[in-house]
């Protein structure tokens, strides 16, 4: 599935580059282990509420990075693994379209790509999350 | 299970399972007595096929299913965030 170019992508210039960046990221395990440790640094401080339940979905991104940068877990298409690296390094961004340090605003804006970025990957991330939880193919820690 | 139903709450309920697993294997102590109780029932009453109504219901089966997660949800939210914080911070 290739990620079409719609509303957001057009309106928000700052995921349209952060999907560029990702497509980099996602081909080098050691850049998607530091985006993943930056991700998770920042996760505390970044509130929660604007992004309602696609929190759930946020964390599942990042448990699916680190699952992927270490080799447990591939079966994800290339497309959505770039679309969910974008999205992640959008919401840790803090210059795209609304600056995050604009109460409320900034934070909502994030919510938006995010949302996007779900819609577009929510396959995969409930594949995953299914993956997780089902215990044969875990492989021991 | 059809996921549609769950919509946005899907990862929570993989969420509650994966906080149950973590518990029972006692790697994760971190929640309270009351809201564990609430995640349990809550998947005590997805699993089961006879609920209020039955899963079997073309499209309406899960709708009830559906009620009671969000429901769950309310109450377990702040516990299932934290444990996924913990998820990523640790090992």
């Amino acid at each position: 599935m290739k990620p079409k170019r719609t509303a957001v992508t057009k309106s928000n210039r700052a995921f349209a580059d952060a999907l560029v960046r990702a497509r980099a990221y996602a081909k080098d395990p050691k850049a998607l282990r530091e985006l993943f440790q930056e991700a998770v640094r920042k996760a505390t401080s970044i509130p929660k509420a604007p992004f309602k339940d696609l929190w759930g979905y946020f964390q599942t991104m990042l448990r699916l990075i680190r699952a992927y940068y270490r080799g447990d877990y591939r079966n994800v298409p290339f497309t959505s693994l770039v679309m969910i690296v974008g999205a992640i390094i959008d919401v840790l961004n803090p210059w795209d379209l609304i600056p995050d340090w604009v109460p409320t605003l900034g934070f909502l804006d994030d919510a938006t790509v995010l949302a996007f970025a779900v819609q577009k990957t929510r396959e995969a991330l409930d594949n995953f999350t299914t993956w997780e939880t089902a215990p044969p193919v875990r492989p021991a820690r | 299970m059809p996921r549609g139903p769950f919509g946005d709450s899907w990862p929570y309920f993989q969420a509650m399972l994966r906080l149950i697993r973590a518990y029972a294997d006692g790697r994760y102590g971190e929640v309270p007595e009351n809201t564990l109780v609430v995640i349990v029932a809550a998947i005590v009453y997805l699993v089961n096929p006879l609920d209020v109504i039955p899963d079997a219901l073309p499209a309406l089966g899960y709708l009830d299913d559906a009620t009671v997660l969000a429901l769950a949800l309310r109450r377990s939210r702040d516990a299932l965030d934290d444990f996924m914080t913990w998820e990523t911070t640790t090992f």
